[in-house]
């Protein structure tokens, strides 16, 4: 296992395309993802009014939405762990590095919060709301504090 | 426009700054830095030691015994040692050194910082307090090995 670490981290090091390509997916995906992620975060928490229509139109937006954001997450996942491979015992013992993947995590739970709420308003529970506004509002904080994360991480370590 | 159920600005606040102080101990957690000796086994055979708390690389290669800052001399980011490439670099611009410290390519300006250092019997002490620049002070950079 180390051996194949430590050749990847050769293998890594000594090519700049690769980095390159790496560095492109784990960023572009969290544009991608984080953006429409966001975008909805802002809808939820701005443009709803009480009206049956309107909160089932948003309800559907929502949905359309798990599909991009998902794959985006699977995108970042696995290029961060080729980037987390690449410099492994460095990462391992970074404690930021592993608040930074605290705060993923949280991401996880949050949208599986979002996921059950949405459920439950569709089905009509009107409490379901309140539950997927403070789901939108601690979505744009991580997604905003998982970004700082990133940014931080070569610079604090 | 009406909202029944909308979270209220406490509800919203009491969210971000619980989410901002999750993460306040990680973000201020490695910023100590140690003064004075710091005690390592002396090398006994070729090879590089990492002290992340302390920030400080031993190497032992070609007769040569060194201690160096972890931290890259372009912007301070931790160097990693390639054992494959038998070369130290940084990952964040991928400035390149040799096991003794000398830059060999990439964004840095001079070669890796290293620290006084001492042996007694087994012991090898490595001072803390002074980071040794080869483009400030050159004969101290060259002297901060023992030779074995």
């Amino acid at each position: 296992m180390t051996d194949l670490l430590q050749t990847w981290g050769s293998f890594y090091a000594n090519h700049a395309a690769i980095r390159t390509l790496i560095a492109f997916v784990h960023v572009g995906a969290l544009i991608a993802g984080g953006g429409l992620a966001v975008a909805t975060d802002r809808i939820m928490l701005t443009g709803v009014v009480d009206d049956g229509s309107s909160r089932r139109s948003l309800l559907e937006r929502l949905q359309s939405t798990h599909g991009p954001v998902i794959a985006s997450l699977v995108l970042v996942a696995i290029s961060g762990f080729l980037l987390f491979a690449a410099d492994f015992d460095t990462f391992r013992y970074s404690k930021f590095f592993w608040g930074r993947m605290g705060l993923v995590a949280l991401l996880v739970i949050n949208g599986g919060v979002l996921w059950r709420a949405e459920r439950r308003a569709l089905s009509g529970d009107h409490r379901a709301w309140r539950t997927l506004r403070l789901s939108a509002i601690a979505s744009l904080t991580l997604w905003f504090l998982t970004t700082l994360g990133g940014v931080a991480l070569p610079n604090i370590g | 426009m009406s909202c029944s159920d909308c979270p209220s600005r406490r509800d919203f606040l009491q969210i971000v700054a619980a989410l901002g102080f999750a993460a306040l101990p990680v973000l201020f957690v490695d910023g100590v830095e140690a003064a004075g000796a710091q005690m390592y086994p002396f090398p006994s055979a070729d090879g590089v030691t990492i002290d992340r708390k302390q920030q400080v690389i031993i190497v032992r290669t070609q007769g040569h015994v060194y201690a160096f800052n972890l931290s890259c001399p372009h912007e301070n980011t931790a160097l990693k040692w390639l054992p494959k490439d038998n070369r130290f670099q940084c990952p964040k611009h991928q400035s390149k050194y040799q096991p003794n410290g000398t830059f060999v390519s990439g964004r840095a300006t001079r070669n890796m910082d290293r620290l006084a250092i001492r042996r007694e019997g087994n012991d090898l002490y490595v001072d803390l307090s002074h980071i040794i620049k080869s483009d400030a002070d050159r004969p101290a950079w060259d002297a901060a090995t023992i030779t074995v």
